[in-house]
């Protein structure tokens, strides 16, 4: 897959992300030779009244599994674990703010990130 | 090489892009000013800008706007993450709904990693050794 192919696939991805006002802030999206990977937190802005729940994650990464290019979606998010084909929220991390206090960089702290990777075997005929 | 312009009033901050992104294979522009950084901007062409919000002169908003009036051009806010970045703020609305619904705009909360600094400018460009083709 050529790198703009692959830029193209990432900024439909963050797009798909957007329109479900998820934090882009806490979130990475890169792909590489057609394997798509999502790292970080999946979380709404703050403000947003409806919560992310199953059927909305699910929702978004079927989205992202259709868009063109994507060939493996591998998702590694510290606050939503998937187990038997459904996505749960992880206990104890969802909703947690990053530090407004520090402004320098430095190691983030992060949650153990649950892994999960899924193979794009078909794609719907219609666009 | 791909071009980055980082505009941030914290000198710490660019020391680190200049340290870190230069040390990845990109080039690397930064400056304190808004003025500046926009005119490096209409100069330099880069692939990329990182733009903190919250500065002095002009805010990063109003550097975005400028910015996007003149070019179709990634940008990547780095912020300290504020208490008011909320969807009940017009701006922060606005920003979802219509910025970075494009795809080409991108945010990251400091404190960050340097693997998410990584992460994020090489989702919007590519890696530095990385041309894009058409």
């Amino acid at each position: 897959m050529r790198t703009q192919d692959e830029l193209d696939l990432a900024r439909d991805v963050r797009r798909i992300m957007v329109k479900h006002w998820i934090d882009l802030g806490r979130l990475s999206i890169r792909c590489h030779g057609g394997r798509l990977m999502i790292y970080g937190l999946l979380q709404r802005i703050a403000g947003v009244h409806e919560p992310l729940t199953t059927p909305i994650v699910e929702g978004i990464f079927y989205q992202v599994r259709r868009v063109k290019g994507v060939r493996t979606v591998s998702a590694h998010l510290e606050n939503w674990s998937e187990a038997g084909g459904m996505w749960h929220p992880a206990e104890g991390v969802a909703g947690r703010e990053p530090s407004a206090a520090t402004t320098s960089p430095g190691p983030a702290k992060e949650a153990p990130a649950r892994s999960f990777t899924m193979t794009v075997k078909e794609r719907a005929a219609s666009p | 090489m791909k071009t980055i312009v980082a505009i941030d009033d914290e000198r710490a901050i660019l020391e680190c892009y200049q340290q870190t992104l230069a040390a990845a294979g990109y080039e690397v522009h930064v400056t304190s000013e808004a003025e500046t950084g926009l005119r490096w901007i209409r100069e330099k062409q880069p692939d990329l800008v990182l733009l903190d919000i919250r500065m002095p002169q002009k805010d990063g908003f109003d550097v975005y706007a400028e910015l996007r009036r003149a070019r179709k051009i990634p940008v990547l806010f780095i912020t300290a993450y504020p208490k008011s970045f909320t969807s009940d703020s017009e701006r922060v609305a606005s920003l979802w709904e219509n910025e970075f619904a494009d795809g080409d705009t991108d945010i990251l909360y400091k404190p960050f990693s340097l693997d998410a600094l990584y992460a994020k400018v090489a989702g919007l460009i590519g890696g530095a050794d990385e041309a894009p083709e058409r």
